[in-house]
């Protein structure tokens, strides 16, 4: 029976700044399956990275509660959770002074896995390809060879869930879709779970398996949508896939209609 | 390409103080100026070889002993200041104006009134030495650490580190170069100090001997002895840029 790796049960998130409440999630419930590759798609503002802060422990949420593979994460998480968690975010934020090699060792270090510490760093860094520039500094690289950098520092210490937050989208289209499909690969060999953030339908259905779509703030859970697409699907003309045609103009028209309620400003 | 900028950028500056030193010599020998109000650069250089070995030799190492245990005393004090206050959003508010005060301030002007205090003791040098270094050192280091990149810090909280782990890891290196700024201001603040409070206390030491020269109408001597407490604020400040190079080759 497959388990499920992270559940979350009404969850909601309010700011509060010169004594304006501003309410950005709303009763969220989310299950998430082991295995299962999710993808996050709202209007811009929506709350899609706040949520995204939370799930990762950055931020903490203000009322609901949720779990971590059977584990209470309602409160502050602790590193014993943490460190089954991969987290790349928007910008690749990587630590300026530290060589690429230094730059994934970091949770290594911090999760005290010191153990075949040298042979785990290399075996990332050659998974994404930057085995050459292990002695690099990370203003010597290219965007997309920063962002590989981040993808293996998220993977080094072998979490079983990786979170990502509109990882690719300072990037070009170009780039973009090659480290999508590294993603896909990675994600297949290991098979983690992972949660991604997303303004790209494309990106989405060639990723996940399913599609959450978030109303605009505060968000509130739209639509779940299964992807029923095979791995040989997505790696091989899926742009033409009738399947994929259908779910795309019936996702696109939730999203779109998620943003046409955020012009109308009602709710 | 880069050999040639290179050779011109250690080249030029030679070119430079040669000229400078030439043309003071052939005004001084041309203006017949008496060697007691300004002493050609050949008169200065007799002087610092007759006079280095015996004499000022050892106001050097008085000197050097000084500046060297301020710098150590002064570091680490105006680090820690740094560090804890940095921690705290309202305190590095509170601080940095107290801080660019104290660095404004001459510190030898309290001489006098630390001589009530203690008497006229090498202690004083080095307590006016700490004072001035200790706040350029401080407030540098905290301008740094105050403001860590917000993208990296959230790296850290993914990870659930704590206030001083995320210190250590990113404040602390992400300041290195404005840390160095600090470093490189004290030594010269530091040294400029040493050499007053010399004048002020007496106890040896290159400012003393400045003093004492000057009073005895040595004018050759005296330009020896500055020209040897030049070259130690130049030589203390390339040592803490040498260091520098090498802890922030990522920059």
């Amino acid at each position: 029976m497959p388990q499920f790796s992270f559940l979350m049960n009404h969850v909601s998130k309010t700011y509060m700044s010169k004594n304006i409440k501003t309410e950005v999630l709303k009763d969220i419930s989310l299950k998430i399956m082991e295995g299962e590759f999710i993808c996050i798609m709202g209007s811009t503002g929506c709350g899609k990275s706040t949520l995204m802060r939370i799930i990762s422990g950055i931020e903490r949420c203000s009322s609901g509660e949720f779990y971590f593979f059977n584990t209470d994460a309602s409160g502050r998480m602790p590193p014993s959770i943490l460190s089954h968690l991969g987290v790349i975010f928007q910008s690749d934020n990587l630590l300026e002074w530290r060589t690429v090699y230094q730059n994934v060792k970091l949770p290594l270090e911090i999760f005290h896995q010191k153990r075949g510490l040298g042979k785990e760093i290399m075996s990332m860094l050659k998974l994404v390809g930057l085995q050459e520039y292990k002695n690099c500094y990370p203003k010597e690289l290219s965007g997309g060879m920063r962002q590989r950098c981040a993808i293996a520092r998220a993977l080094v210490h072998q979490p079983d869930m990786l979170l990502l937050d509109q990882p690719f989208g300072a990037l070009d289209a170009i780039t973009r879709k090659a480290l999508n499909q590294e993603l896909l690969h990675i994600w297949r060999e290991r098979k983690n779970t992972v949660v991604m953030v997303t303004n790209n339908i494309n990106e989405a259905l060639t990723l996940a398996t399913r599609v959450i779509v978030l109303s605009p703030a505060p968000a509130e859970i739209l639509a779940d949508v299964q992807v029923p697409l095979t791995f040989e699907e997505r790696t091989h003309d899926l742009l033409v896939n009738p399947k994929f045609l259908e779910l795309r103009s019936r996702l696109d028209k939730l999203v779109r209609g998620s943003e046409a309620q955020d012009g109308g400003g009602t709710h | 390409m880069k050999a040639t900028n290179k050779m011109t950028a250690v080249i030029a500056p030679v070119i430079a103080v040669i000229l400078i030193v030439l043309v003071w010599e052939i005004a001084v020998k041309a203006a017949q100026i008496p060697e007691k109000l300004l002493p050609a650069p050949t008169v200065i250089f007799h002087a610092l070889v007759k006079n280095f070995p015996s004499v000022i030799s050892k106001d050097l190492v008085i000197s050097l002993k000084s500046i060297a245990i301020g710098y150590a005393m002064a570091v680490p004090i105006g680090f820690v200041i740094a560090a804890v206050c940095s921690q705290f959003k309202l305190v590095v508010r509170a601080v940095t104006p107290v801080l660019i005060i104290l660095m404004v301030t001459p510190m030898t002007t309290l001489v006098p009134i630390f001589k009530l205090f203690w008497g006229a003791d090498t202690f004083l040098k080095l307590v006016v030495i700490v004072l001035q270094m200790a706040p350029v050192v401080a407030l540098n280091s905290l301008t740094g650490f105050a403001n860590p990149p917000k993208s990296n810090v959230d790296v850290m909280k993914a990870m659930g580190c704590g206030m001083w782990t995320t210190f250590f890891k990113v404040a602390l290196p992400n300041a290195l170069p404005q840390v160095f700024t600090g470093l490189k201001l004290g030594c010269i603040l530091g040294t400029i100090a040493s050499m007053v409070a010399d004048m002020a206390v007496g106890q040896g030491g290159l400012g003393y001997r400045i003093m004492i020269y000057a009073s005895f109408a040595s004018t050759a001597s005296a330009f020896a002895t500055i020209l040897v407490a030049a070259a130690v604020g130049v030589l203390l400040f390339q040592l803490v840029s040498a260091v520098e190079r090498l802890l922030t080759a990522w920059n």
